[in-house]
């Protein structure tokens, strides 16, 4: 068992013991005509706020608060347990003021948009290493630039030493527009094969049309295209692991803002 | 694998994503500058090199990476002569989260904000602060004064409302406006406590600690869980037929009727009766009203269930009011007697004679004798028509003995002249000294001024009144030396404003007028020869606050007002022998057995409502537990027991002006 697992399963069973606790308190104090909801309610609170310090952690690295594996460890134990502390709390899954089920979505909204990153987290690096191709994010733009340039540069080394334009008309209808941008986001998120599909119908479809001399500049642009179709993988999964938290992280910010107005007024109204 | 030295540091670009911006070429998947954008988001890429001065003269430094060194060169100035329209740089994906993050926390406190202004009854801030509808029979008592109908601080301006956040907010005293309890209402069932367990909240229970508003329309707000019950109980009990204590050997029949009616008697004797049998009710539903049988199954009343047989008994129980006694003496003044009243039959019947006798004396010239037998007139001495004693009634009013007639000769004559002079007024007068004006114009209601006077004419003259109709239909009369009330039926409010009149008589300060208190309350309250043989049926009882207190009405018990049946519930379902029980005789037996052992009438020989021996077996628990049982019917505690005393509204509850 490597550490990681070790620090999950630590914190999982203090989560689930955090959990009962608190389930068990509210039921005693509820029969005991008291008002858990009170102690449960700023405990959720002091949870959330507690939460969304990983984001000012990962913003203020230089700054020796621990390791971030540690805090995103936490953060993902925390998230879950303050999903179950939502429900100790609230007695319900729905509660029934307008004002708490907008609360309630958004707190719904930001949990599950967590555990959708944190299960694309756990996936997607490994698809990646299966690639065998390392690629930094903010260089695939340069990356493509410069794939495209060569596969043009194939084009019309073909054109002008074999004298025939097939290629370079497939490449104007074809491959042209694969080259200019990533491509099959949806399926390569998906982990599907939409790409090698397309890569090796156009290949098919003009590799018969082509003399030998055509079909050898054709094989270097399908490297060229099964290189690209790796980077766009790499672009399909990456940008999953970096917008889910443009999601998460502002329905994170909303829910603080409705949880501050519900304090207040829980405070004049009922305290 | 992608070539490792392809982003060495001198022919690859340095990527710095944590900056606001990135290339707008770059975002539109070309080729990116060299540069990049600023951190103001301007483009960077105009020039494709930065020329730097050596000595006077200026070099390209373009990059390898975007082929190095140019052709041209700078200019003379310093500039790079490559340039390229600007592009548009994006926000990167760190900062673009940022600014979404500030956005939505800026979004949502905007929305709050506006609604606080929104509507200018304030809807929109109640929108924003209501934590849900209200229950059924909460929301339309609040909906003519809103939310400050429960929370004070509603109403307050901005800067009060927010302070009131950390001021203690009572909201339960806020119940108090519109519910009422018998009893205490923030103490354990409104009566002090009796619970052993220790708990914080025994003195001191607020309303929310049990009734959670906000949940909905449909929300059972008054549900209590057994669990809760059993938080202050110090014997817990996990379930009715478990472990629930066993019924007390009484139970229900803990507190005496209010109508002494013997349902042995009448079961076993009276209604097998030959000569009743017309008019002998069957079975129970011939006289309890089943159709809206709740807690009790009241009796059909009176006219249906008794007038029957015991309607004849109630005219025959009269009420003397006054009777002229054996006086010593005549202090009466007999011509004012003469002068109000005008000469009696006896009197004009003997001036008759005088005027005769002196028309035989002028006759026969012997006026010497006139002045012995008309002229100084017989001096006869007194002899009272009555040897009777005074009523009790009388007795108790004028406080006089009532065997003593040198006490009571004198008041009694002067009530008798009183009654001359102004009809009932007197008597109006003497009993509003002992029960105020209200009660003397009802006991006296139908009293006519002229039988008063009659009456006091006829008594001031040592006569007997003579009445000139026979009282048929009941009502105030007056008959020889008496002056009566006959009862009119059933529920003659003369009849029981007299005898509430008798209940209330005993107490006084006097011994002898507590006495003759007693000795009118006796003839009065009596059961078999009592006023309106009210008493016969109505029970009396002593109570803490007046003597003796007379049941008018069929009442629910209230020995136990935190239990609850629901006869009505019962209805039309099967005992465990397989007998409906609606049914009118064999059903109702299934759970009250007639017990023909039992003195019922002795718990009534005393005025003490507390001692009281049923016509009825007691109930058991196993009786309810034939049904009430695991598995079975509902067990829990609301089922049977309420938690508040009496509960009521201090606000009207309809919506009718």
């Amino acid at each position: 068992m490597n550490a990681v697992t070790t620090r999950y399963i630590i914190l999982w069973v203090f989560s689930a013991a955090f959990i009962a606790a608190f389930a068990t308190y509210s039921s005693i104090s509820n029969i005991n005509l008291g008002q858990p909801e009170f102690i449960t309610g700023y405990v959720l609170f002091g949870l959330m706020l507690g939460l969304a310090t990983f984001n000012a952690r990962k913003k203020l690295s230089m700054v020796p608060f621990g390791r971030s594996a540690y805090w995103l460890a936490v953060h993902v134990v925390g998230g879950i347990a303050a999903l179950g502390l939502f429900f100790i709390h609230t007695g319900n899954v729905w509660p029934t003021g307008a004002y708490e089920q907008a609360l309630a979505i958004v707190f719904y909204l930001v949990t599950i948009s967590g555990i959708f990153g944190y299960i694309i987290q756990k996936i997607y690096p490994k698809r990646l290493v299966q690639t065998e191709l390392e690629i930094i994010y903010e260089r695939i733009p340069a990356e493509l630039s410069e794939l495209r340039e060569k596969s043009e540069s194939i084009t019309i080394a073909c054109t002008e030493n074999t004298g025939s334009d097939t290629l370079a008309r497939h490449y104007m209808e074809s491959l042209r527009w694969y080259f200019q941008r990533p491509r099959f986001f949806l399926s390569h998120a998906l982990g599907g094969a939409a790409a090698e599909h397309w890569i090796n119908q156009s290949y098919q479809t003009v590799s018969r049309y082509l003399s030998e001399a055509e079909r050898e500049y054709l094989n270097n642009l399908n490297d060229l295209a099964k290189y690209k179709s790796k980077i766009d993988f790499h672009f399909a999964c990456q940008s999953m692991m970096k917008y889910w938290l443009l999601a998460h992280v502002p329905l994170a910010a909303a829910v603080l803002a409705l949880i501050f107005w519900h304090v207040i007024v829980v405070n004049v109204y009922a305290l | 694998m992608m070539d490792p030295n392809k982003f060495r540091h001198d022919i690859s670009r340095y990527e710095r994503p944590n900056r606001k911006f990135r290339c707008g070429r770059a975002a539109e998947w070309g080729k990116p500058c060299e540069f990049g954008p600023d951190n103001s988001g301007k483009c960077g890429g105009i020039y494709e090199c930065q020329p730097a001065q050596v000595g006077d003269r200026f070099e390209c430094r373009r990059s390898t990476l975007f082929g190095g060194p140019c052709d041209n060169g700078p200019g003379s100035d310093g500039k790079c002569s490559q340039h390229q329209p600007p592009c548009r740089p994006r926000r990167s994906i760190r900062s673009l989260r940022g600014l979404m993050a500030i956005s939505a926390f800026a979004i949502v406190i905007s929305v709050i904000a506006l609604m606080l202004t929104l509507g200018s009854d304030g809807s929109g801030h109640n929108v924003i602060s209501s934590a849900g509808p209200l229950t059924d029979g909460h929301a339309n008592f609040t909906s003519s004064s809103g939310c400050v109908a429960c929370h004070e601080p509603h109403a307050k301006d901005a800067g009060e409302w927010f302070l009131a956040a950390f001021e203690e907010n009572n909201i339960s005293k806020n119940c108090l406006n519109c519910h009422t309890f018998v009893g205490e209402p923030f103490l354990a069932h409104n009566i002090s406590s009796n619970a052993n367990k220790t708990n914080t909240h025994s003195n001191n229970f607020s309303c929310i600690a049990c009734h959670s508003e906000h949940k909905g329309e449909d929300f059972d707000i008054t549900a209590i869980s057994d669990a809760k019950c059993n938080t202050c109980h110090e014997r817990e009990i996990s379930s009715f037929a478990n472990n629930h204590p066993n019924f007390a050997d009484d139970f229900p029949h803990d507190q005496r009727t209010a109508i002494r009616f013997d349902h042995s008697s009448h079961i076993t004797q009276h209604f097998k009766d030959q000569r009743l049998e017309d008019i002998a009710p069957t079975n129970c539903t011939s006289c309890h009203e089943v159709s809206d049988a709740v807690q009790s199954v009241k009796p059909v009343g009176y006219q249906t269930a008794c007038a029957s047989c015991h309607n004849d008994a109630i005219p025959r129980r009269e009420l003397v009011l006054l009777r002229l006694p054996e006086f010593d003496d005549n202090f009466i003044d007999l011509d004012f007697v003469s002068e109000t009243c005008g000469p009696t039959l006896e009197a004009w019947e003997e001036i008759q004679d005088n005027i005769a006798t002196v028309r035989e004396a002028i006759e026969a010239e012997e006026l010497d004798m006139l002045d012995e037998e008309i002229l100084i007139g017989d001096e006869e001495e007194y002899e009272p028509v009555s040897f009777d004693e005074p009523a009790a009634i009388s007795s108790y009013l004028l406080r006089t003995p009532i065997d003593d007639s040198s006490e009571y000769t004198e008041p009694l004559q002067t009530l008798i002249v009183g009654l001359l002079e102004d009809g009932s007024e007197v008597l109006e007068e003497t009993i509003a000294e002992v029960v105020g004006a209200e009660g003397a114009k009802k006991m006296l209601s139908g009293l006519s001024p002229t039988l008063t006077r009659e009456v006091a004419c006829a008594w001031a003259s040592n006569e007997e009144y003579e009445s000139p109709s026979d009282p048929n239909y009941g009502g105030w009369y007056a008959e020889g030396v008496e002056l009566k009330y006959k009862p009119i039926g059933h529920g003659d409010p003369v009849v029981r404003a007299w005898i509430n009149f008798g209940a209330l008589s005993v107490l006084d300060d006097d011994e002898d007028v507590e006495e003759s208190g007693e000795f009118m309350r006796d003839e009065l309250l009596n059961p078999k020869e009592g006023f309106g043989a009210c008493t016969k049926c109505h029970s009396v009882s002593e109570t803490e606050t007046n003597p003796l207190h007379v049941q008018w009405n069929f009442n629910n018990s209230k020995s136990r007002p935190h239990t609850f049946y629901s006869h009505g519930a019962h209805l039309n379902i099967l005992n465990p022998s397989g007998i409906n029980l609606a049914d009118p005789e064999a059903g109702c037996q299934t759970c009250h057995k007639l017990n023909v052992q039992a003195n019922y009438g002795a718990s009534f020989s005393d005025n003490n409502p507390h001692i009281f021996e049923s016509n009825f077996d007691s109930i058991d628990k196993e009786t309810c537990t034939q049904c009430h049982n695991e598995g079975q019917v509902r067990q829990d505690c609301q089922l049977c027991h309420l938690y508040h005393n009496e509960t009521g509204f201090n606000l009207r509850v309809t919506n009718n002006d």
